[in-house]
């Protein structure tokens, strides 16, 4: 019930994009964007289920997107132009292991658990500094949590909490249902807690 | 063995993610009471940089009243009273006897040069002091002003009162004034302004003021981006006063003001 929750639950907070678009600012349009590809693949991906194809390369293709758009959108949240040009390096090295590590490590029909984790670490480390910056620039003018705050708060327990879910998927034995229906449901509980408090930071975001 | 392993990843799986879980949540919480902290200590650092500015505005505008009225006084007691003794002494020259003529002649063009001298005295000490504002108060003062300028002929002014006239401590009645003279002072010099219509509107809290002319008027986009000396000078009185000003303007459409003054109930 959870997990078929979770997959639905990304319509919230993009129909709230939908909704206030022209009175966003670029970092949540890409966000936007990000939702709407989430959201695609999510259907897509059912889809092949349904049929009884094998939708990993699915999730190798959604791992390269989901890190360009969320550090892109994290990017566009630091002022300091020449750590810009660290995260560009940073995004073209990602992309290149993903790519690697698709086709030499761990192939497109398994869970691609290395670049999960690498992207999740990357990702909590830059919302790290996000936050760090957020503070060297906090004014009376945002004394109320922001949009953004918000949504990087959704982002960093999304991915913090799902470390150990990215890392360990390989090592389960994949004919234990129960096992494997815990880790989804806990899974789609952080994918519903993330996608809340990116509804919340656009909410915000539209009313401002 | 298999059946370990699974366990065994479980038991990792679970308590790393309730670890991690919460390590993130508190990282947000923190984050989210620090931040908020920070925000406080700013804004309670503005208000104070806020209260300073305006102590300094009023400091300045004290000074340049006190400034006004010494230079309104020497006008009036050493320039006004000196040309008068000049003036009776023009009189007497008048008297002399002048075959010619040519003396009084000059004495009566010097005389008339001397009427008009004192006149312009009197009426920038006037301006520099308005002299009933204590003695016969702000509405009675007000009126007077707007009198002698529609006495010129060049222009009508409407004055309307609505409500009851409530107490106005003095350095209101005077930053009113000054706001005023300004407004009018822009619309006959600047504005070619005809017409002026001035409203007050007293209820128990606050003063109402609206003013509007029918002159040029001016750019918004002036208004909002380069204030000029005037306008800014207008928005420090009424700030020192605790009020608030608003200027409207539409390009040969006359110039609007509304000014809104909390009044302490007494």
């Amino acid at each position: 019930m959870l997990i078929w929750l979770s997959s639905w639950f990304v319509i919230v907070p993009l129909l709230l994009c939908a909704k206030g678009y022209n009175g966003l600012t670029l970092p949540f349009r890409i966000i936007f964007v990000h939702l709407i590809t989430a959201f695609a693949i999510e259907r897509i991906s059912h889809v092949m289920m349904s049929q009884g194809v094998n939708n990993m390369p699915l999730l190798h293709f959604y791992t390269i997107t989901e890190f360009l758009f969320i550090s892109t959108y994290l990017k566009l949240q630091i002022e300091n132009k020449s750590v810009w040009k660290t995260i560009t390096v940073i995004q073209v090295l990602f992309v290149s292991f993903s790519i690697f590590n698709s086709l030499f490590i761990q192939p497109i029909y398994k869970f691609n658990s290395y670049a999960r984790s690498l992207e999740a670490l990357i990702l909590i480390m830059l919302i790290l500094y996000s936050f760090a910056s957020e503070i060297r620039n906090v004014s009376s003018k945002n004394s109320n949590s922001n949009g953004i705050t918000w949504i990087n708060s959704g982002l960093i327990i999304y991915f913090t909490s799902n470390l150990f879910l990215f890392a360990l998927n390989n090592y389960y034995d994949p004919t234990n249902k129960n096992v494997y229906e815990i880790f989804w449901t806990v899974h789609a509980a952080l994918c519903i807690s993330m996608y809340s408090l990116i509804s919340i930071g656009i909410w915000k975001a539209i009313k401002h | 063995m298999e059946s370990n392993q699974t366990l065994n990843v479980f038991y990792a799986f679970v308590i790393g993610t309730l670890a991690l879980l919460t390590l993130a949540i508190s990282v947000v919480v923190i984050f989210s009471i620090y931040r908020k902290r920070l925000a406080e200590q700013q804004l309670s650092l503005e208000k104070k940089e806020s209260e300073h500015r305006l102590e300094l505005l009023k400091n300045n505008i004290e000074a340049t009243e006190a400034e006004r009225r010494r230079i309104a006084r020497d006008l009036h007691d050493e320039i006004g009273s000196q040309l008068t003794a000049i003036r009776m002494m023009m009189t007497n020259i008048r008297n002399t006897n002048d075959i010619s003529g040519e003396v009084d002649r000059t004495a009566e063009a010097s005389k008339k040069m001397l009427d008009e001298t004192l006149q312009s005295v009197r009426s920038i000490s006037h301006n520099l002091l308005p002299p009933g504002l204590e003695k016969f108060g702000f509405f009675n003062t007000l009126e007077d002003f707007c009198n002698h300028l529609m006495n010129t002929g060049q222009i009508s002014i409407e004055l309307q009162i609505e409500g009851e006239i409530l107490f106005m401590p003095k350095e209101t009645e005077l930053a009113l004034y000054r706001v005023i003279q300004e407004l009018f002072s822009n619309a006959i010099r600047h504005g070619k302004a005809t017409e002026i219509r001035l409203k007050f509107e007293f209820s128990t809290s606050q003063l109402l003021m609206f003013y509007h002319d029918n002159g040029s008027g001016t750019d918004m986009k002036y208004i909002n981006d380069k204030k000029g000396l005037g306008l800014r000078n207008m928005e420090g009185r009424i700030a020192a006063i605790n009020g608030q000003i608003e200027f409207h303007s539409i390009e040969n459409q006359g110039f609007e003001s509304k000014i809104n003054i909390p009044l302490a109930n007494e």
